[in-house]
């Protein structure tokens, strides 16, 4: 081998070792060490995650409207040296932040949108709102994005000390109340390359569970029914009915109920009914959320819809058809990394609630008639101090509610981390 | 929710996700751990078949009315950290406001 040959196989050879050298081993004290570090270091950003959870609340966006919040979340993570690509999935809110070099690629998420009607002075127990009529963070996705963005900081800190090798992506869940936007995620490629990924939910408790949650998946649909207008006293013979249609419809569908399984959720609104009532409407919309347990009945209850739109063509008249606008599969969640997740939500513990805190909890369990128990039988009763064990998948579910997380779940080993930023017994929607 | 409970509660989230995220970058077993669990596990029995088709748009038309019609009488009230240290403060509001004056 020639001295230029020699130098060439000694520096493959270095190349080579790289990764071992980079993937530094700790000890178990080393990582507790780091922990406490992280818990510190993350414990400084208290004043940061209050400007954020407060200036989200404030923004109160719909879903497909966050653009004053992804505007405001985008310029944090650049400033913090994340680079962020926009439209992701053609979605203008939407956007992927990127932190890193190499694997592992962990994906941290969390959802964004508000909901109708929700405007609400914070720290105020009665229906009181900032705009009257106005939307708002009645459901806590103002609080998520905190979570990660200062955890993810904090990390990123670390790493820049440790030299460790990896990647943090960051993404928002934009339009989750309408489930709208991770199946598109998902299909255009955008979790690929992610190795894990962590979500955060606001809720009333502290944990994260794995396997089937015993939530529903959903699609959700809006039919238009296209008819012809007339003058409804002058010549109703020569109209056809598109809010006909719509009401046909909904009869059929709620005939229908009664033969779907007791786990079946589904529920409609009108969007369209039509403008007057001297006019027969010649367009008229409904839009229905279909919820199931499984796929296979999700998917036999959304044909059956189609059926019953077109059975309600066929006797107003009028011509259908139907746009699907969100979709959530039913989730399954990932038991490795719930279990390293449980095992720090031990090491974090509750929050130390103060004496108003637990009074405005217990003054809004008043005001919303929470129930006294929850599902398992535990007391609601102002805010929780202890964690709940670490669950499994359920061994039966009554179904309920849909997050398209799910859809990620399918796509990457994936959590759900609930932290405790929300008053247990509320309604959800309020 | 902008309230101490909101705060703290989040606050404790960073914590634990901060932590998770250590040992995901330290610990590669736990990686491997969570993609056996995928692959021999979670979808073993069970394939995702998306229910949106290759070219479903998102629907990001919804909302837009209602977003333009409240965005400006909102717009006032945005929090103005610069200005107060907490957006109750900005509200006035004193926490909690259980009854109604």
């Amino acid at each position: 081998m020639t001295r230029f040959g020699r130098l060439c196989f000694l520096s493959f050879a270095f190349l080579m070792c790289m990764p071992v050298i980079a993937q530094k081993k700790y000890t178990d004290k080393d990582i507790a060490s780091m922990k406490q570090k992280l818990a510190t270091s993350v414990a400084g950003h208290a004043k940061d995650v209050q400007v954020m959870v407060d200036q989200i609340f404030s923004f109160g966006e719909l879903g497909f409207q966050e653009f004053e919040t992804s505007a405001y979340l985008t310029s944090v993570l650049a400033k913090n040296g994340f680079a962020i690509e926009k439209n992701i999935s053609n979605v203008p809110t939407a956007w992927m932040a990127k932190w890193g070099s190499g694997s592992p690629v962990i994906a941290l998420g969390s959802d964004i949108d508000c909901i109708p009607k929700a405007s609400q002075k914070p720290g105020v127990a009665y229906k009181d709102p900032i705009v009257e009529g106005a939307p708002g963070h009645g459901e806590g996705h103002n609080s998520g994005q905190a979570v990660i963005i200062y955890a993810a900081i904090a990390m990123k800190e670390m790493m820049e000390k440790e030299h460790l090798p990896g990647t943090i992506v960051i993404w928002p869940g934009v339009a989750e109340e309408l489930v709208a936007t991770k199946a598109w995620y998902v299909r255009d490629g955008y979790f690929k390359n992610i190795d894990a990924c962590i979500f955060t939910h606001v809720s009333g408790d502290f944990g994260s569970n794995y396997g089937d949650n015993g939530g529903n998946g959903l699609v959700s649909v809006r039919f238009d029914f296209n008819g012809e207008a007339a003058h409804a006293a002058g010549a109703p013979w020569r109209g056809k009915s598109a809010l006909d249609g719509v009401e046909l419809m909904d009869i059929g569908w709620n005939f229908k109920r009664e033969h779907l399984k007791p786990t079946n959720r589904s529920h409609y609104v009108v969007v369209d009914g039509g403008d007057q009532p001297n006019v027969v409407p010649s367009k008229a919309s409904v839009w229905y959320y279909f919820r199931e347990r499984t796929y296979e009945d999700i998917k036999a209850n959304y044909e059956t819809g189609i059926k019953i739109s077109e059975g309600a063509a066929l006797m107003s008249g009028t011509i259908v058809s139907h746009q699907i606008l969100g979709t959530a599969w039913p989730g399954h969640f990932n038991k490795p990394l719930a279990e390293a997740m449980y095992a720090n939500i031990k090491k974090v513990g509750m929050p130390t609630w103060d004496d108003k805190d637990i009074q405005m909890a217990k003054a809004v369990q008043v005001l919303v008639e929470a129930p006294k128990k929850d599902m398992e039988g535990k007391p609601i009763d102002g805010l929780k101090t202890t964690i709940d064990t670490l669950k499994g998948s359920v061994a039966f579910s009554w179904g309920g509610g849909s997050d398209d997380i799910a859809d990620v779940s399918w796509a990457v080993p994936t959590i759900v981390l609930r932290f405790p930023a929300n008053i247990p017994g509320t309604k959800g929607h309020h | 929710m902008a309230t101490p409970i909101a705060h703290k509660g989040s606050l404790a989230g960073a914590e634990a996700t901060a932590m998770t995220l250590l040992d995901c970058f330290t610990n590669p077993k736990l990686i491997e751990d969570a993609k056996a669990y995928y692959t021999n596990v979670q979808t073993k029995d069970m394939k995702y078949i998306p229910f949106i088709s290759a070219t479903d748009p998102p629907a990001i038309h919804l909302n837009k009315e209602i977003m333009q019609k409240y965005r400006e009488e909102m717009r006032p009230f945005y929090y103005q950290p610069e200005k107060y240290g907490t957006y109750l403060e900005q509200l006035g509001v004193t926490y909690p406001t259980v009854k109604k004056p």
